[in-house]
């Protein structure tokens, strides 16, 4: 079920409507209600793999018990390692397999052999990426002593299976939703208007503003050899455009979702692209996976103890990881590796901790230099997008060398006329960006940008974003690309 | 919670009424190609809003051409007439079994026709028919026999072109609106037909996928316009109108559709029975002028040979 379709519209309401009748009962009734509905929700996908979700969450559950339980250190050790290994064999298996025995394959191809292996039919299991790294976030943390584990099946087996972060997160701890999940939640008109006010918002992005620029960047990426340089970064803008807007659209809607039950997810994007280096840009883009590496790898490796060699081997190794959570792919990979490259001179220079605010905080507009710095980390950004775009990286080496010829000086409307019907594409991104940039001090770009306007205004706004809902969207339900990691 | 409930129903109805709004202005003043989810067009290429002016007048005729541009521009009823026969087509663009069922609730018992000949393309069946929907609501009068077929697709293009359908109809621009007959090269003939002076095969640009899957429900649409002639006693013919031979083995379910278009009674596949060459078409699945009057003079002498058509069941004249 996808948050952009007819289906979860209907969903939504139900779940909303017996869960607020519930609020005067035990808690207990609300929270096997959203499992229920949580387990319904992802079952709509492919109900066999209920199995491995519910398998997943009891492993957890005990082991966390067993390991709180357990004086002894080993056998502390013990356990923890049987839940990271099941859970990392399950996503190995499920995720890589395929890879490995390919990649294998291609090796040993080099050297003239001949590898046959058995190519498995795996299906991919929808948010695997995203419950693991729950699960394991909370075994760790009773691991480091930093939470007790709950005796709650209902309890955890929710914070696990919660239907708004289920399938591509935001990657929650324990240490925040499992408090939310224990404790009574109250029906708060505020806080639920702001849910429904974030929902519309990733809804715009996602339908009017990712979906519009993935048809173009499709067809710019799978033609990539017919066209003009100029055409070429056309595609990579809208590709930018179309990852950031597809993943934190649908960050939003999970956010704005959670509240409508009282719930408060960890914010995933603070508005990247207005970002003033690399480093900031990163603290900026999908939070949530980023500070569960610092803080289950990064920091485990000895972080930025032990001289300027180890911390830049752990950047390496942080960013080298998260490219390949992202995919079963070298693309993946040699993107991750790009923003390492990025992210090192900041690191040599001691940098990478000089830009913590939102840029011109208080100010309308930035200054030149931030405008030169926000250009720059831009245009770093896109490149290194062309890699996790690209289906190969040969393909993206192609396309690197295609944008680097003369023809990038020329007009991709003129030399393409059948993407003249991208200019309003372009048309819609320019009033996007603007009131992203007018509301980046806030969670989401909407958050309080209208709420001092008069109400009629104010409707008015949220009823042309419906409308252009309803006018620019696609007419084919498209998945969220994050579902596939 | 009856404060948010009041205000979430209050806001659903501001909503509606601010999107009719927006929709109106934006489908008076936004360029035709920026309308990305309204495509309301009167008019148009396969000339739908003057055939279906001119279907309210047309009565008892021998012969209704039904399906998409390949009946529109594949069936001449100027040849039909040298046989003595009156026909009618009431051919559009990509119709699909879907739209033809709607076509055939509204104009059957007005048209009367003695005998259909239905032009069954087998690449349609896999189309969801939104495009054919879109140029019949912009273009009927009075599309109410749509509404059911309309909300069954979940389209938001479909949605937003009836809305502003209404409106159109609201300010009565249908009945002030006039058609050219002549747009190009095409001429639209009497009898629903568009007649082109285009003579040269030009292949289209872009490559096109004709596998997608078959629907279900355009299969279901199809059985139920048979079963409805069926019950009125209408007799039928189904014809799949010659293509250049390169699309029409593009399709890979050749065979198989064949077979099933077979066991509902007559059915004569062109491109198979005459394998014209590209010359006599004018791009890759649309006849020119002299390859029609090939492909209709081949049809009405097979109608003439299978005993389709008669003296006794038609009245012909002398022609015959």
């Amino acid at each position: 079920m996808l948050f952009n379709s007819l289906n979860f519209a209907f969903f939504l309401p139900i779940v909303f409507i017996f869960y607020w009748t519930l609020q005067n009962k035990k808690l207990a009734y609300q929270n096997i209600l959203l499992l229920l509905a949580s387990y319904y929700f992802y079952g709509c996908w492919d109900w066999r793999f209920l199995f491995l979700l519910a398998f997943s969450t009891f492993l957890d559950f005990y082991t966390g018990l067993k390991i709180y339980h357990s004086s002894d250190k080993a056998k502390r050790k013990f356990w923890l390692i049987l839940s990271v290994g099941i859970n990392l064999g399950f996503l190995g298996l499920f995720k890589y397999y395929n890879f490995f025995a390919d990649s294998f394959a291609s090796l040993v191809h080099q050297f003239g052999l001949n590898a046959d292996h058995p190519t498995l039919r795996i299906i991919l299991p929808v948010g695997i990426s995203f419950y693991t790294f729950h699960g394991m976030s909370y075994v760790f943390d009773i691991y480091n002593r930093k939470i007790k584990p709950t005796t709650n099946w209902v309890d955890y087996s929710l914070f696990v299976s919660f239907f708004p972060l289920l399938v591509a997160g935001p990657i929650e701890r324990a240490t925040h939703l499992l408090p939310q999940v224990e404790q009574k939640r109250t029906f708060d008109y505020s806080k639920l208007t702001d849910g429904l006010r974030q929902i519309l918002w990733g809804l715009f992005k996602k339908m009017v503003i990712a979906d519009n620029c993935a048809e173009y960047a499709d067809i710019i990426f799978n033609n990539s050899d017919s066209y003009s340089a100029s055409t070429l970064v056309l595609g990579a803008l809208f590709f930018t455009f179309q990852i950031y807007c597809d993943f934190s659209g649908y960050s939003d809607i999970a956010l704005g979702t959670a509240r409508l039950f009282g719930f408060e997810l960890l914010q995933n994007f603070k508005f990247p692209y207005f970002s003033r280096d690399i480093a900031e840009f990163w603290r900026r883009w999908h939070v949530s996976l980023s500070s569960w590496f610092k803080d289950y790898l990064y920091i485990p490796l000895g972080g930025s103890k032990g001289g300027l060699f180890k911390q830049i081997r752990n950047t390496c190794i942080i960013f080298l990881v998260s490219g390949f959570w992202h995919g079963a792919n070298w693309t993946f990979v040699v993107w991750g590796f790009l923003n390492a490259i990025y992210i090192i001179p900041s690191i040599v220079f001691r940098t990478n901790r000089q830009h913590l605010e939102i840029i011109a905080q208080g100010r309308l507009f930035p200054s030149i230099k931030e405008l030169a710095q926000m250009t720059l980390t831009f245009s770093l950004t896109v490149l290194a997008w062309i890699f996790f775009r690209a289906e190969t990286v040969g393909h993206a080496f192609d396309y690197l060398s295609g944008i680097f010829s003369m023809s990038l000086f020329t007009n991709p409307f003129i030399s393409n006329p059948e993407f003249i019907r991208s200019i309003l594409v372009i048309a819609l991104l320019i009033p996007f960006m603007i009131i992203e940039w007018l509301g980046r001090e806030n969670k989401y770009a909407i958050e309080t940008s209208f709420l001092n306007m008069p109400r009629p205004v104010r409707w008015a706004f949220y009823s042309l974003l419906v409308f252009s809902i309803g006018v620019f969207m696609q007419t084919k339900e498209s998945a969220f690309i994050y579902f596939q990691f | 919670m009856v404060r948010f409930v009041k205000q979430l129903f209050a806001f659903l109805a501001f909503s509606i009424v601010a999107y009719v709004i927006f929709l109106i202005v934006w489908g008076t003043c936004a360029p035709t190609t920026f309308r990305k989810n309204m495509n309301f067009k009167m008019g148009g290429p396969g000339y739908m809003f003057t055939r279906l002016r001119e279907a309210d007048t047309v009565r008892n005729v021998d012969i209704l051409f039904l399906g998409s541009s390949h009946a529109y521009r594949g069936y001449d009823p100027r040849i039909f007439q040298r046989y003595s026969l009156k026909a009618f087509n009431l051919g559009s663009s990509a119709q699909t079994p879907i739209e033809t069922k709607i076509l055939v609730d509204s104009y059957l018992e007005k048209i009367k026709p003695k005998h259909v000949v239905f032009d069954v393309y087998p690449v349609l069946f896999g189309n969801d028919g939104v495009e054919s929907l879109l140029d019949i609501i912009s273009n009927m009068d009075d599309p109410r026999e749509i509404y059911p077929a309309a909300l069954s697709t979940k389209n938001a293009k479909v949605y937003n072109t009836l809305i502003f359908n209404a409106f159109v109809n609201l300010i009565g621009k249908k009945k002030h609106f006039k058609e050219p007959n002549e747009k190009g090269d095409d001429t639209y003939v009497n009898g629903g037909y568009v007649a082109t002076k285009k003579n040269k095969y030009k292949p289209e640009a872009l490559e096109r996928n004709y596998n997608q899957p078959t629907l279900t429900k355009q299969l279901e649409a199809f059985e139920a316009i048979i079963s409805e002639l069926k019950k009125r006693n209408i007799t039928y013919t189904l014809v799949q109108a010659p293509v250049t031979q390169k699309t029409y083995l593009a399709f890979r379910k050749n065979e198989e559709m064949d077979k099933y278009f077979s066991e509902f009674g007559k059915y004569y596949n062109y491109s198979e029975k005459l394998k014209l060459g590209d010359s006599l078409f004018f791009d890759d699945s649309h006849l020119t002028q002299n390859g029609v009057e090939i492909f209709n003079e081949e049809l009405v002498k097979q109608l003439f040979k299978d005993q389709v058509i008669s003296k006794s069941n038609f009245n012909l004249l002398s022609k015959e």
